[in-house]
């Protein structure tokens, strides 16, 4: 199914579209807001953006830095050249140790190498204890959004879900009573747990340590309680120095929330004593990405999901009209770097307003990319190109006088006699709610040629 | 070959064009002096507007009537000297059972951020990494004379040595998961309460 497709399936709640659409507006609004109250707000972006192409360029480098680092703080450091591997890597950590049960925080790669449902084949549960993550785990859905995993939900679809799989009471959806109840039974889970997974908002190179962002504070009881903790992180997470987490940090959660920083901000370098801590490394696609030279710079992406709250068709589509595991904007321009002909209709999912590239904390040029993969879909996959189709049935009527003529005719008595409802898939979805112009009874050309007649 | 290995010529072989770090990297930090007392007012009205309570004492004193004036069901623990001759602290927990059972943990921060009211915390802090995250309710002590402007400062103050575990907290743990409602105690403490020390 097409994303144009999913979204009209999405449509057709509307409240729930609307409520959809209003509410990330708002989100985008409080970001606007922080944003206005850094008057260095703009210089910060390009430094930002400055310092993770800079990364990029010396990816290998800094790569080797913070594996460096990393292991004098006696983290495990392993690398992982795809999804398969890296979840044989995490699950090969938990086998050696008997381990049966594991906590998760949000990590956007897990979601990508599909790591809960591998690890559930091995005979391993995992729980995920973000309270929106938790929710569409028990949903059995993905997450629809980077930080509001289940911004697709309504609060009586919350409660009817927490009384099914929990045992809850019916509260009517009051937010207060579901928190507490998902509380209560993920400090349960975070007690027994023989394990945490985390994944890494910012590796630094120089000191090794991993940087951890939370408003619930889910990552740091996995990562402090259970005696192992596996940090998975995509190569691009890591940056030179400790200094530049300031530029980042001031950026990240004004952009995702509009809060100025978020709850918990976690570094961790070295395990506790009798701990471990193991870093898995993933490239995944990335270091392909890095080779495009009109797309490497999507891999600076932070996981603010601004652009996905600002843009007009992810507001009113909702994350999984995507289908990919990155929604958005930002998705649109990532996923067809890993299989264009499976996500060749993403690139069209967009206006390109550019919206999405004026809120980027680290100036991604969004939407220029999104018009590019656009180029790349109509040259090289198949099935994509109706415009191209359009665009070639033109020239040869505009070749052909006669047969324009023809096609004119025709067009203008079947406009004016067939009914509509025959007609109206030729305007798409503009037409629903759109009539066409009212049809002149004859061409330009006859209208010129009877003039001449009798002037 | 091994991935690692084979991972890091996949990366030579796609580097893009150098791009330079940016050149001043000291140009966020701000001039204010560490004496202004608006550092003061910033640092305490954004933790207020992000859920924490704050309240500017003279002293430790002030912070223990606090403690003794609120009705507490289970264990307090601090890491302030001053505050555990009172018996009503108990030891630094060693368990997380016990962790998760107390009400009360206060600690001492060395560092505050104007710009988005938070507090570091860090091993130096004297508590087990896991208790912040326990306990029912926090409360931290900050001196007023060590609140830096912005994060830029924060981290210069910090250094790049070397790292264990630290630590911003920004506000207590809160959750908007549900429709966006906000709920403050996610699954850290149910409530942080900000000691400004301001003598």
């Amino acid at each position: 199914m097409s994303h144009a497709r999913r979204a009209e399936v999405f449509q057709e709640d509307a409240g729930r579209a609307r409520w959809h659409d209003e509410t990330l507006w708002q989100v985008r609004g409080k970001r606007d807001q922080a944003a206005a109250s850094v008057p260095e707000w703009e210089e910060l972006r390009e430094a930002a953006s400055r310092i993770k192409r800079h990364t990029l360029s010396k990816l290998d480098h800094y790569l080797e830095e913070l594996e460096t680092s990393a292991k004098r703080n006696g983290v495990i450091v392993h690398w992982a050249s795809n999804g398969e591997e890296h979840n044989r890597i995490v699950a090969g950590l938990l086998h050696e140790r008997g381990v049966t049960r594991v906590v998760k925080s949000k990590s956007m790669l897990t979601e990508e190498c599909g790591l809960n449902p591998w690890l559930e084949t091995q005979g391993i549960e995992v729980i995920d204890t973000d309270l929106g993550e938790r929710i569409v785990q028990l949903a059995g859905e993905r997450p629809s959004h980077l930080v509001m995993p289940a911004i697709h939900k309504k609060r009586e679809e919350v409660d009817e879900l927490f009384h099914r799989t929990m045992g809850t009471k019916r509260s009517g959806g009051d937010p207060v009573y579901l928190t507490r109840a998902a509380r209560k039974d993920l400090r349960g889970k975070f007690l027994q747990a023989e394990a945490g997974i985390t994944g890494v908002n910012f590796a630094v190179a120089e000191t090794g340590e991993l940087v951890i962002c939370t408003n619930e504070g889910n990552a740091d009881l996995g990562m402090h309680l259970p005696p192992i903790h596996i940090a998975c992180m995509g190569l691009e997470k890591v940056i030179p120095k400790r200094e530049h987490l300031g530029v980042f940090l001031r950026l990240l959660a004004r952009s995702a929330t509009g809060q100025p920083i978020t709850s918990y901000t976690s570094h961790v370098a070295t395990p506790q004593p009798g701990r471990e801590i193991h870093l898995v490394l993933v490239d995944n696609g990335r270091t392909e990405q890095l080779s495009r030279t009109d797309f490497y710079t999507s891999l600076s992406c932070i996981r603010c999901a601004a652009c996905l709250n600002t843009c007009p068709i992810y507001r009113r589509s909702g994350g999984h009209s995507y289908g990919s595991t990155i929604p958005g904007p930002i998705g649109a321009i990532l996923e067809p770097g890993k299989d264009l002909e499976a996500h060749a209709d993403l690139p069209f999912a967009s206006t390109l307003c550019g919206s999405c590239s004026e809120v980027c904390p680290v100036k991604i040029p969004i939407h220029k990319q999104l018009y590019r993969w656009r180029q790349l879909v109509t040259e090289q996959t198949s099935g994509h190109n109706v415009e191209g189709g359009l665009n070639r049935m033109g020239a040869r009527l505009f070749r052909h006088p006669r047969l324009f003529s023809l096609a004119g005719r025709t067009v203008r008595w079947a406009l004016r006699w067939l009914p509509r409802r025959w007609h109206r898939h030729l305007t798409g979805s503009w037409g629903l709610d759109r009539d066409l112009p009212e049809i002149p009874a004859e061409s330009f050309q006859s209208w010129v040629r009877s003039r001449r007649r009798d002037p | 070959m091994s991935r690692r290995a084979d991972i890091l010529q996949r990366i030579r072989a796609a580097l893009p064009d150098p791009v330079e770090l940016p050149d001043d990297p000291g140009k966020f930090h701000s001039n204010t002096s560490p004496e202004d007392r608006s550092l003061i007012e910033s640092w305490s009205k954004q933790a207020r507007a992000a859920g924490s309570e704050v309240h500017c004492v003279p002293d430790l004193t002030t912070v223990h009537e606090w403690i003794r004036a609120r009705t507490w069901t289970g264990p307090l623990a601090s890491t302030i000297p001053k505050l555990n001759e009172d018996p009503a602290f108990s030891d630094m927990p060693a368990t997380t059972d016990a962790m998760a059972k107390t009400d009360l943990l206060v600690v001492e921060s060395p560092l505050g951020v104007a710009e988005n009211g938070a507090v570091w915390i860090s091993d130096e802090t004297g508590a087990p990494r896991a208790f912040p995250f326990l306990c029912r309710e926090m409360a931290v002590v900050l001196p007023a004379n060590r609140i830096v402007p912005n994060l830029h400062d924060a981290y210069r103050e910090l250094g790049s040595g070397p790292v264990r575990w630290g630590l911003f907290i920004g506000a207590p743990s809160k959750t908007a998961d549900i429709e966006q409602s906000l709920v403050v105690g996610a699954h850290g403490p149910e409530a942080l309460t900000l000691f400004l020390l301001d003598s």
